[in-house]
Protein backbone atom coordinates (compact mmCIF):
# COMPACT_ATOMS: atom_id res chain seq x y z
CA UNK A 1 0.00 0.00 0.00
CA UNK A 2 1.01 3.72 -0.82
CA UNK A 3 -0.14 6.64 0.58
CA UNK A 4 -2.38 7.66 -2.47
CA UNK A 5 -4.07 4.28 -1.59
CA UNK A 6 -3.94 4.84 2.14
CA UNK A 7 -5.81 8.57 0.63
CA UNK A 8 -8.58 6.57 -1.34
CA UNK A 9 -9.20 3.75 1.55
CA UNK A 10 -9.86 6.97 4.04
CA UNK A 11 -12.34 9.04 1.13
CA UNK A 12 -14.00 5.84 1.18
CA UNK A 13 -14.27 4.65 4.73
CA UNK A 14 -13.98 7.19 6.97
CA UNK A 15 -10.70 8.48 9.72
CA UNK A 16 -11.05 5.11 11.43
CA UNK A 17 -9.15 2.13 10.30
CA UNK A 18 -11.04 -0.40 12.04
CA UNK A 19 -14.00 0.45 9.73
CA UNK A 20 -11.73 -0.09 6.51
CA UNK A 21 -11.87 -3.20 4.86
CA UNK A 22 -10.20 -5.94 6.97
CA UNK A 23 -7.58 -6.92 4.37
CA UNK A 24 -6.10 -3.31 3.88
CA UNK A 25 -5.78 -2.36 8.14
CA UNK A 26 -2.83 -3.98 8.66
CA UNK A 27 -0.89 -2.62 5.60
CA UNK A 28 -3.00 0.86 6.63
CA UNK A 29 -1.17 0.71 10.04
CA UNK A 30 2.27 -0.32 8.43
CA UNK A 31 2.12 3.56 6.39
CA UNK A 32 0.87 5.25 9.69
CA UNK A 33 3.97 4.07 10.98
CA UNK A 34 6.38 4.91 7.90
CA UNK A 35 4.89 8.40 7.12
CA UNK A 36 2.81 9.47 10.65
CA UNK A 37 2.48 12.78 9.46
CA UNK A 38 0.69 12.44 5.89
CA UNK A 39 -1.05 9.32 6.77
CA UNK A 40 -1.94 11.18 9.97
CA UNK A 41 -3.44 14.16 8.45
CA UNK A 42 -5.14 11.93 5.93
CA UNK A 43 -6.89 10.49 8.60
CA UNK A 44 -7.66 13.86 10.69
CA UNK A 45 -9.34 15.02 7.10
CA UNK A 46 -11.42 11.79 7.09
CA UNK A 47 -12.41 12.27 10.47
CA UNK A 48 -13.86 15.85 10.07
CA UNK A 49 -16.09 14.60 7.78
CA UNK A 50 -17.32 11.20 10.16
CA UNK A 51 -17.98 13.76 12.45
CA UNK A 52 -20.20 15.97 10.65
CA UNK A 53 -22.39 12.53 9.22
CA UNK A 54 -22.69 11.69 13.00
CA UNK A 55 -23.93 14.93 13.49
CA UNK A 56 -27.06 14.31 11.97
CA UNK A 57 -30.14 13.60 14.37
CA UNK A 58 -30.52 10.05 15.16
CA UNK A 59 -34.10 9.13 15.05
CA UNK A 60 -35.20 7.17 17.72
CA UNK A 61 -38.20 5.04 18.02
CA UNK A 62 -40.89 6.46 19.30
CA UNK A 63 -43.79 4.68 21.70
CA UNK A 64 -46.43 4.54 19.32
CA UNK A 65 -44.81 3.04 16.90
CA UNK A 66 -42.90 0.28 19.63
CA UNK A 67 -46.88 -0.18 20.91
CA UNK A 68 -47.81 -0.76 16.90
CA UNK A 69 -45.17 -2.89 16.10
CA UNK A 70 -45.37 -5.15 19.53
CA UNK A 71 -49.09 -5.58 18.65
CA UNK A 72 -48.94 -6.87 15.54
CA UNK A 73 -46.34 -9.45 16.75
CA UNK A 74 -47.48 -13.08 17.18
CA UNK A 75 -48.65 -14.50 20.68
CA UNK A 76 -49.11 -17.44 21.92
CA UNK A 77 -52.68 -16.89 22.35
CA UNK A 78 -52.86 -16.34 18.57
CA UNK A 79 -50.54 -19.13 17.41
CA UNK A 80 -53.12 -21.74 19.32
CA UNK A 81 -56.24 -19.84 18.17
CA UNK A 82 -54.72 -20.00 14.44
CA UNK A 83 -54.20 -23.57 14.92
CA UNK A 84 -57.64 -24.36 16.59
CA UNK A 85 -58.77 -22.28 13.63
CA UNK A 86 -57.38 -24.57 11.26
CA UNK A 87 -58.40 -27.51 13.25
CA UNK A 88 -62.17 -26.40 13.15
CA UNK A 89 -61.64 -25.13 9.73
CA UNK A 90 -60.10 -28.86 8.56
CA UNK A 91 -63.18 -30.31 10.64
CA UNK A 92 -65.81 -28.40 8.54
CA UNK A 93 -63.91 -28.85 5.36
CA UNK A 94 -63.91 -33.03 6.08
CA UNK A 95 -67.98 -32.95 7.14
CA UNK A 96 -68.71 -30.96 3.80
CA UNK A 97 -66.64 -33.01 1.71
CA UNK A 98 -68.13 -35.96 3.34
CA UNK A 99 -71.81 -34.46 2.89
CA UNK A 100 -71.17 -33.80 -0.58
CA UNK A 101 -69.41 -37.27 -1.76
CA UNK A 102 -72.26 -39.22 -0.28
CA UNK A 103 -74.85 -36.61 -1.90
CA UNK A 104 -72.99 -36.90 -5.16
CA UNK A 105 -72.57 -40.89 -4.43
CA UNK A 106 -76.47 -40.90 -3.74
CA UNK A 107 -76.96 -38.88 -7.13
CA UNK A 108 -75.11 -40.78 -9.13
CA UNK A 109 -76.79 -44.60 -8.13
CA UNK A 110 -80.10 -42.93 -8.42
CA UNK A 111 -79.31 -41.75 -12.55
CA UNK A 112 -76.98 -43.45 -14.54
CA UNK A 113 -73.04 -42.08 -14.28
CA UNK A 114 -72.14 -40.13 -16.76
CA UNK A 115 -68.56 -38.64 -17.65
CA UNK A 116 -69.76 -35.39 -16.33
CA UNK A 117 -71.12 -36.30 -13.31
CA UNK A 118 -67.60 -38.64 -12.73
CA UNK A 119 -66.16 -35.06 -13.55
CA UNK A 120 -68.26 -33.36 -10.85
CA UNK A 121 -67.83 -35.89 -8.00
CA UNK A 122 -64.19 -35.92 -8.21
CA UNK A 123 -63.83 -32.31 -8.19
CA UNK A 124 -65.89 -31.67 -4.87
CA UNK A 125 -63.46 -34.63 -3.36
CA UNK A 126 -60.42 -32.79 -4.27
CA UNK A 127 -62.16 -29.16 -4.39
CA UNK A 128 -62.78 -30.31 -0.27
CA UNK A 129 -58.93 -30.38 0.70
CA UNK A 130 -59.31 -34.12 1.41
CA UNK A 131 -56.63 -35.11 -0.61
CA UNK A 132 -54.14 -31.92 -0.01
CA UNK A 133 -51.12 -32.44 1.62
CA UNK A 134 -49.99 -29.09 2.09
CA UNK A 135 -51.26 -28.53 5.76
CA UNK A 136 -54.14 -26.89 4.58
CA UNK A 137 -54.19 -23.99 6.69
CA UNK A 138 -53.60 -20.97 4.28
CA UNK B 1 -23.80 -8.06 10.36
CA UNK B 2 -21.60 -11.12 9.38
CA UNK B 3 -22.32 -13.26 6.45
CA UNK B 4 -21.20 -16.19 7.45
CA UNK B 5 -21.53 -18.89 10.67
CA UNK B 6 -24.00 -18.87 12.82
CA UNK B 7 -27.58 -16.51 12.55
CA UNK B 8 -26.71 -14.81 16.39
CA UNK B 9 -30.71 -14.15 15.68
CA UNK B 10 -31.90 -17.26 15.09
CA UNK B 11 -32.91 -18.57 18.47
CA UNK B 12 -34.87 -15.37 18.82
CA UNK B 13 -36.71 -16.43 15.44
CA UNK B 14 -37.40 -19.79 16.55
CA UNK B 15 -39.27 -18.60 19.96
CA UNK B 16 -40.56 -15.81 17.66
CA UNK B 17 -42.41 -18.24 15.72
CA UNK B 18 -43.55 -20.21 18.77
CA UNK B 19 -45.36 -16.97 19.76
CA UNK B 20 -42.57 -16.22 22.80
CA UNK B 21 -43.60 -12.34 23.97
CA UNK B 22 -40.21 -12.09 25.88
CA UNK B 23 -38.30 -13.24 21.98
CA UNK B 24 -40.76 -10.46 20.26
CA UNK B 25 -39.40 -8.17 22.79
CA UNK B 26 -36.20 -8.61 22.36
CA UNK B 27 -35.93 -8.51 18.67
CA UNK B 28 -37.98 -5.48 19.01
CA UNK B 29 -35.33 -3.73 20.88
CA UNK B 30 -32.56 -4.81 19.15
CA UNK B 31 -33.58 -3.87 15.24
CA UNK B 32 -36.04 -1.58 15.41
CA UNK B 33 -33.68 1.31 16.12
CA UNK B 34 -31.51 0.09 13.51
CA UNK B 35 -34.27 -0.34 10.76
CA UNK B 36 -35.38 2.95 11.79
CA UNK B 37 -32.66 4.84 11.56
CA UNK B 38 -31.94 2.68 8.26
CA UNK B 39 -35.22 3.84 6.94
CA UNK B 40 -34.81 7.50 7.63
CA UNK B 41 -31.39 7.92 6.29
CA UNK B 42 -32.89 6.75 3.16
CA UNK B 43 -36.00 8.65 2.90
CA UNK B 44 -35.30 11.47 5.15
CA UNK B 45 -38.65 11.50 6.02
CA UNK B 46 -39.68 10.33 9.98
CA UNK B 47 -43.22 9.36 8.92
CA UNK B 48 -41.87 7.27 5.85
CA UNK B 49 -39.26 6.39 7.72
CA UNK B 50 -41.83 4.73 10.81
CA UNK B 51 -44.10 3.57 7.91
CA UNK B 52 -41.16 1.59 6.45
CA UNK B 53 -40.05 0.01 9.79
CA UNK B 54 -43.51 -1.15 10.92
CA UNK B 55 -44.06 -2.73 7.72
CA UNK B 56 -40.57 -4.54 7.93
CA UNK B 57 -41.37 -5.91 10.97
CA UNK B 58 -45.01 -7.35 9.89
CA UNK B 59 -42.94 -8.84 7.49
CA UNK B 60 -40.81 -10.26 10.16
CA UNK B 61 -43.66 -12.01 11.72
CA UNK B 62 -44.94 -13.37 8.94
CA UNK B 63 -41.83 -15.02 8.07
CA UNK B 64 -41.03 -16.10 11.59
CA UNK B 65 -42.72 -19.30 11.93
CA UNK B 66 -41.25 -20.32 8.55
CA UNK B 67 -37.60 -18.60 8.74
CA UNK B 68 -35.13 -21.27 7.57
CA UNK B 69 -31.49 -20.30 8.35
CA UNK B 70 -28.91 -21.04 6.04
CA UNK B 71 -29.97 -19.46 3.00
CA UNK B 72 -29.13 -15.96 4.58
CA UNK B 73 -28.64 -14.28 8.27
CA UNK B 74 -32.38 -12.86 9.37
CA UNK B 75 -30.64 -9.24 9.76
CA UNK B 76 -29.68 -9.31 6.37
CA UNK B 77 -32.83 -10.39 5.20
CA UNK B 78 -34.42 -7.40 7.38
CA UNK B 79 -32.20 -4.77 5.80
CA UNK B 80 -33.26 -6.01 2.12
CA UNK B 81 -36.38 -5.94 2.94
CA UNK B 82 -35.81 -2.25 4.36
CA UNK B 83 -34.07 -1.21 1.61
CA UNK B 84 -36.67 -2.72 -1.17
CA UNK B 85 -39.43 -1.19 0.77
CA UNK B 86 -37.17 2.45 0.79
CA UNK B 87 -36.42 1.92 -3.10
CA UNK B 88 -40.71 1.50 -3.63
CA UNK B 89 -40.92 4.95 -1.78
CA UNK B 90 -38.23 6.39 -3.61
CA UNK B 91 -39.40 5.45 -7.10
CA UNK B 92 -42.98 6.31 -5.92
CA UNK B 93 -41.58 9.89 -5.20
CA UNK B 94 -39.66 10.20 -8.53
CA UNK B 95 -42.97 9.36 -10.19
CA UNK B 96 -45.16 11.60 -8.49
CA UNK B 97 -42.50 14.11 -8.98
CA UNK B 98 -42.40 13.74 -12.81
CA UNK B 99 -46.31 13.61 -12.82
CA UNK B 100 -46.88 16.98 -10.50
CA UNK B 101 -44.08 19.23 -11.08
CA UNK B 102 -43.47 21.53 -7.98
CA UNK B 103 -44.84 25.00 -9.32
CA UNK B 104 -41.57 26.61 -7.41
CA UNK B 105 -37.74 25.33 -7.28
CA UNK B 106 -35.26 26.31 -4.64
CA UNK B 107 -32.63 27.65 -7.42
CA UNK B 108 -31.19 29.79 -4.88
CA UNK B 109 -27.14 29.32 -4.32
CA UNK B 110 -25.94 26.53 -1.92
CA UNK B 111 -24.70 29.22 0.54
CA UNK B 112 -27.83 30.99 0.75
CA UNK B 113 -29.81 27.74 1.68
CA UNK B 114 -26.89 26.91 4.18
CA UNK B 115 -27.65 30.13 5.97
CA UNK B 116 -31.44 29.25 6.71
CA UNK B 117 -30.30 25.83 8.01
CA UNK B 118 -27.40 26.66 11.10
CA UNK B 119 -27.49 23.43 12.72
CA UNK B 120 -25.19 20.86 11.34
CA UNK B 121 -27.33 17.82 11.34
CA UNK B 122 -30.02 19.61 9.15
CA UNK B 123 -27.17 20.81 7.14
CA UNK B 124 -26.03 16.94 6.89
CA UNK B 125 -29.52 15.49 6.36
CA UNK B 126 -30.39 17.51 3.90
CA UNK B 127 -26.79 16.85 1.51
CA UNK B 128 -27.67 13.36 2.36
CA UNK B 129 -30.76 13.45 1.12
CA UNK B 130 -29.41 15.53 -2.53
CA UNK B 131 -27.04 12.45 -2.61
CA UNK B 132 -28.09 9.94 -5.64
CA UNK B 133 -29.48 6.79 -4.43
CA UNK B 134 -27.29 4.98 -4.49
CA UNK B 135 -24.21 6.89 -2.82
CA UNK B 136 -26.91 7.35 0.37
CA UNK B 137 -27.38 3.67 0.17
CA UNK B 138 -23.56 2.73 0.54
CA UNK B 139 -22.87 5.67 3.01
CA UNK B 140 -25.82 4.63 4.83
CA UNK B 141 -24.64 1.15 5.39
CA UNK B 142 -21.33 1.55 5.96
CA UNK B 143 -20.78 4.92 8.36
CA UNK B 144 -24.33 4.26 10.17
CA UNK B 145 -25.57 1.02 9.98
CA UNK B 146 -21.53 0.11 10.48
CA UNK B 147 -21.59 -2.86 8.05
CA UNK B 148 -18.34 -4.19 6.52
CA UNK B 149 -17.77 -3.46 2.80
CA UNK B 150 -18.16 -7.08 1.97
CA UNK B 151 -21.81 -7.50 3.79
CA UNK B 152 -22.58 -4.08 2.31
CA UNK B 153 -22.05 -4.90 -1.21
CA UNK B 154 -23.64 -8.22 -0.74
CA UNK B 155 -26.29 -6.13 -0.04
CA UNK B 156 -26.56 -4.08 -2.72
CA UNK B 157 -25.54 -6.40 -5.37
CA UNK B 158 -22.10 -5.21 -6.24
CA UNK B 159 -18.82 -5.98 -6.07
CA UNK B 160 -16.01 -4.25 -2.94
CA UNK B 161 -14.46 -2.36 -5.65
CA UNK B 162 -17.89 -0.73 -6.69
CA UNK B 163 -18.87 0.00 -3.12
CA UNK B 164 -15.69 1.95 -2.82
CA UNK B 165 -16.16 3.96 -5.60
CA UNK B 166 -19.68 4.43 -4.48
CA UNK B 167 -18.30 5.42 -1.39
CA UNK B 168 -15.75 7.66 -1.80
CA UNK B 169 -18.30 9.88 -4.56
CA UNK B 170 -20.84 9.90 -1.70
CA UNK B 171 -18.31 10.86 0.96
CA UNK B 172 -16.52 13.58 -1.24
CA UNK B 173 -19.94 14.95 -2.40
CA UNK B 174 -20.61 15.27 1.16
CA UNK B 175 -17.50 17.17 1.54
CA UNK B 176 -17.74 19.57 -0.96
CA UNK B 177 -21.46 20.27 0.47
CA UNK B 178 -20.26 20.38 3.99
CA UNK B 179 -17.17 22.35 3.39
CA UNK B 180 -18.07 25.47 5.09
CA UNK B 181 -18.99 24.05 8.39
CA UNK B 182 -14.98 23.76 8.85
CA UNK B 183 -14.43 27.63 8.23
Amino acid sequence: MNLERFRTLAEAFGGSVTRWPLDDQGAAYAILAVSPDEAGQILAEARDLDADLDAAERLSPSHALRQRILAAAPSPRETWSRFRRWLTGAGVGVGLAAATAAGMIAGINMAATSAGEDALLLAAVYGSGLLDDSGGAS
Amino acid sequence: MPTGGSDPDQELIERIGRGDPAAVQALVARKLPRMLQLAHRMLGDVAEAEDVTQEVFLRAWKQAPTWMPGAARFDTWLHRVALNLCYDRLRRRREVAMAEPPEQIDTGPAADRGLLARDTGLRVAAAMADLPDRQREAVTLCHYQELTNIEAAALMGVSVDALESLLARGRRALRATLVDLRE
